[in-house]
């Protein structure tokens, strides 16, 4: 469980004339993690690929480009009939023909169509001025201004009394006599004047346009001919395409996987991890083709690839290790109390039995409708189980649903002095045992997040501790020196708080063993036990961190303190939707009809906003104090992940 | 006054973080875009000045217990 599975090296050796067995054999067992050979010598070459690879390889490349000139998408097809190897090449083929002619017909339009819009866009501005083309060119005395313009030239008298100006909404065309160029062209460019190309064509440009537009026109209804030919042919081969997509897929998987291999001229040799326990399997499997030799290996396990090996509910967690860092073969897995803790600190910071159960109901949802998203449904169940801590805490702490209290609180000067058992007019039995709004029910939710600290710091702790003890006792004592530190700083913490429920709890009935007794330290005082306590650990860990290891403590006492973002986010959570409510609730018992259904809408969106910020923040916030605070203590994770040749991600 | 001080804890430990992030997210983004395994790891940077606003919290309600017992701001 907090162990990955365990591994166990192999080599099967064989004859060339059984690897495409071989390979066939271990591609459905799904359990050998191949290490590739990678420094060939004299007497181990690379493998080849086996003799059906370019030709499958050739009609993966054909169908992979025709899968894309149709636009195939994954999620539109059904699955067809099983396909039969030898029949694809001919279909491709066929398929290919087809689908080429049209393609290079639809480039081809494409082109002139563009062409033609090109064409028109410059065409335009001179058909609406409405000059034939012959009046730009040819003059030996005039110049001629034909563009855009942004600003009106109406005042052009000042500069010039010899012109003639041709205007349509900004376009204009301007002749001067060629001795006023300049003056012109400095007071054009006072009107932003973006020049326009004189086309070398003659005549009536609006006939020109008047043509080009029809040209436009028929390639336009040619180009939508040969789109729906194509839409046709797609959805006809979508399905072989995909289906074949994936075969093929496999089969050049299997088809390449020699180059991994080590080869002499007429043996080959795999070399790999496999889960030990599965050798047998494997073993008999592989000798049901004969002529193999399979063996294991003394190797050092440092190296081996990491299959964690969980129970079946901690499963969804796994992908937030592998998201933070593959544990490494020899660490201990946390993926089991990561899957405790989560959903427990979910659960507290949400703390609402409404928003609980939508929770739950939410993550079902996910988890039966996502089958081809795996990753989702793990968040589905992770939703699921920080769902019921939700419900737990929001009935039995908070004795809330939808930041509505079950009974009326007693603090009636708090905002929303509303209830279910005054709204709904029978009394429900659960009652608030901690407030989130009034300050001394804050105070008791910090002290639950600081106990919730020195659980899991401590089990952080202990873990290291697991870790290093095999081959470090120094770091190991060091770890267990952090561990009483630990304690001593959090005793003293209760001990400041004894005058709070949950203060008092810890310091008269869990320690009250311990002597009470300490220094006064500029006002504060300070208990002898944790003084002991962090004296003793301070002398435990110097040996392996050194003196400046000390500045730490401070370090640790902010991890702690960081807890304290599970009352946080609790608190804000409760008070937006406590605020939500004040603000609408009033509305459904106004009496007025439109106002009530105007109230529901907004009370739904309101409380659909607090849930999904709610779980956002507080999933981010969980993730967060596992991975900086829980796993710096102990986790180095940089292991591997266990990839067996012919596991797919996707499974069709 | 604790109610001024309360207030000023709050905007300031919130721009504070606000600040700090701004700085690591950039950098993290970044990292992802050449390596998207970072995740993990940038995740856990881009966090840490958060820290700094929960503890900016834990104070301001230390303080209005403080308000509270003494009734009144």
């Amino acid at each position: 469980m907090l162990k990955s599975k365990e591994m166990e090296r192999i080599i099967v050796v064989g004859p060339k004339n059984r690897e495409e067995d071989t390979v066939e054999a271990i591609h459905s067992l799904e359990l050998i993690h191949i290490l590739d050979f990678k420094e060939p010598d004299e007497d181990f070459q690379l493998g080849q690929p086996l003799t059906k690879a370019s030709e499958i390889s050739r009609n993966l490349v054909k169908l992979r480009s025709i899968s894309n000139t149709l636009q195939v998408k994954e999620e539109k097809v059904e699955k067809e009939e099983e396909i039969v190897g030898k029949e694809i090449t001919g279909k491709i083929l066929t398929l290919e023909l087809n689908i080429n002619e049209e393609d290079r017909s639809k480039k081809d339009v494409e082109e002139l169509l563009t062409d033609t819009k090109n064409q028109l866009e410059t065409l335009k501005p001179f058909a609406s001025l409405g000059l034939p083309f012959e009046l730009y060119h040819g003059y030996r005395n005039l110049a001629v201004f034909v563009g855009v313009v942004s600003k009106n030239t109406n005042d052009i008298d000042k500069v010039t009394a010899e012109y003639e100006l041709v205007t349509h909404e900004s376009t204009i065309a301007l002749f001067v006599p060629i001795k006023q160029k300049e003056k012109v062209e400095s007071y054009l460019s006072e009107k932003n004047f973006t020049q326009l190309e004189i086309p070398e064509e003659t005549g009536e440009p609006k006939e020109k346009v008047k043509t080009l537009e029809m040209q436009q026109e028929k390639l336009e209804k040619k180009y939508s001919e040969i789109q729906e030919r194509l839409t046709k042919l797609r959805e006809k081969h979508a399905g072989f395409i995909l289906e074949t997509e994936d075969y093929l897929s496999v089969e050049i998987e299997k088809a390449e996987a020699p180059l991994r291999f080590a080869t002499t001229e007429h043996s080959f040799i795999i070399d790999g991890w496999i889960p030990k326990e599965n050798f047998d399997d494997v073993n008999n499997r592989l000798a049901e083709i004969g002529d193999l030799y399979v063996g294991c290996v003394e190797s050092d396990t440092k190296e081996a690839p990491v299959l964690l090996d969980n129970p079946k509910p901690s499963r969804p967690f796994e992908f937030l290790i592998h998201l933070f860092s593959t544990p490494s073969y020899k660490e201990l897995d946390p993926t089991f109390i990561v899957s405790m803790i989560f959903p427990v600190f979910f659960g507290f910071m949400i703390g609402d039995a409404g928003y609980g159960v939508v929770m739950i109901g939410l993550g079902y949802l996910l988890w039966k409708k996502m089958k081809t998203i795996p990753e989702l449904q793990d968040i589905g169940l992770i939703l699921v189980m920080g769902g019921i801590f939700a419900l737990i805490f929001g009935l039995f702490i908070f004795g809330e649903a939808f930041a509505i209290p079950f009974q009326t609180p007693i603090h009636t000067e708090l905002p929303g002095g509303g209830s279910w058992s005054a709204y709904l007019g029978i009394s429900i039995p659960i009652h608030t045992v901690i407030h989130k709004l009034e300050p001394l029910g804050v105070i008791d939710l910090l002290l639950l997040s600081l106990v919730g600290a020195l659980v899991h710091l401590g089990i952080g702790y202990m873990f290291g501790i697991a870790n290093e003890i095999k081959h470090n006792k120094k770091h190991a004592i060091a770890k267990l020196g952090w561990l009483i530190i630990l304690f001593g700083l959090f005793l003293q913490l209760m001990f400041m708080a004894q005058g709070t429920p949950v203060g008092g709890f810890f310091i008269n009935k869990v320690f009250f063993f311990l002597p009470m007794a300490g220094i006064a330290i500029s006002g504060m005082i300070i208990l002898y036990v944790s003084l002991a306590c962090i004296i003793v650990g301070i002398v435990m860990f110097i040996p392996a961190e050194g003196g400046m290891a000390v500045m730490e403590i401070i370090g640790l006492t902010a991890n702690i303190l960081s807890y304290t973002r599970l009352a946080g986010i609790a608190v804000a959570k409760g008070a937006v939707a406590t605020a939500f409510n004040v603000m609408l609730l009033p509305l459904l018992f106004s009496g007025n009809i439109g106002f009530i259904i105007m109230g529901a809408v907004f009370i739904f969106l309101a409380h659909a906003m607090v849930l999904i910020l709610g779980a956002l923040a507080s999933g981010i916030q969980t993730i967060r104090l596992n991975y900086v605070e829980f796993f710096l203590k102990f986790y180095k994770g940089t292991g591997s992940i266990f990839k067996p040749f012919g596991k797919r991600k996707v499974n069709t | 006054m604790i109610a001024l001080s309360v207030a000023i804890i709050m905007v300031g430990t919130g721009l504070a973080a606000a600040w700090a992030e701004k700085v690591v997210g950039g950098a993290a983004v970044g990292a992802m875009a050449e390596k998207p395994e970072l995740f993990g790891k940038g995740l856990t940077m881009m966090v840490l000045p958060e820290t700094i606003v929960i503890f900016g919290f834990a104070m301001a309600f230390l303080l209005m217990s403080k308000m509270s017992e003494i009734g009144g701001p």
